[in-house]
């Protein structure tokens, strides 16, 4: 997933892609309730657990932004 | 001591022969302080892995004349460091010619991890998109920044 989350923020301006060492950064494992990895957040949205592929980070980044699944 | 042994140098050397353009990588790190204050635990810095971070990428970068490296002392440097890599150290900050976005590893790059940070900057390095053509136009769309934090383990 990470490698994935890298592409993606190579190919767009707008991407931010963090990768984190969970054991280095407990309190952020903590804040984000991490249970397991890999766990990838878009937007701090819900969790995507395990290695999904690309095509579903794609398509939950592609979600942010259409301002109609949210209210 | 070296990070990486003979063999670990020799497969870098091999797969960044096809490296394309250069890529860098900006290490983010904070420089120890070598006054010890009284009543100090030493154990505080047990989880720091800021000198194995340093490290590790010159062992790697050292493969390739196209993998420019940079170190940011947060301790000296608050503002850079705070502008590259936020609240977090050690970390390291990814970069090439056709890379448009921002992408950062926080911690030690270790075990399976060592192979997302050479998977990357071969990425970095081929000169070809990433996605498709019609993937791209759908990112292009994107009006509002996007975050995407991925918790790993060395595993």
């Amino acid at each position: 997933m990470a490698r994935a989350a890298f592409q993606l923020a190579m190919s767009s301006d707008k991407i931010t892609s963090d990768v984190f060492e969970a054991q280095e950064f407990p309190e952020l494992a903590q804040r984000y309730q991490v249970r397991g990895v890999p766990m990838t957040l878009v937007n701090e949205g819900a969790p995507i657990m395990g290695n999904v592929g690309g095509a579903k980070l794609l398509h939950a980044v592609l979600a942010t932004a259409t301002p109609s699944s949210g209210t | 001591m070296a990070l990486l042994g003979d063999e670990d140098t020799k497969y870098l050397r091999e797969s960044f022969a096809e490296l394309r353009s250069d890529v860098t990588l900006t290490v983010v790190t904070r420089e120890k302080s070598r006054l010890v204050l009284p009543g100090a635990d030493a154990g505080d810095d047990a989880e720091d892995t800021s000198g194995e971070v340093k490290q590790i990428v010159d062992e790697v970068a050292a493969a390739s004349e196209r993998i420019k490296v940079t170190h940011v002392d947060a301790a000296a440097d608050a503002d850079r460091a705070s502008t590259l890599a936020g609240a977090h150290l050690p970390a390291i900050v990814f970069g090439g010619a056709q890379s448009k976005g921002t992408l950062r590893y926080f911690g030690l790059p270790a075990g399976y991890e060592m192979s997302t940070l050479i998977a990357t900057l071969m990425d970095l390095g081929s000169g070809e998109a990433m996605v498709p053509p019609e993937v791209s136009a759908e990112l292009d769309k994107l009006t509002a920044p996007v975050h995407i934090q991925v918790f790993v383990t060395p595993g």
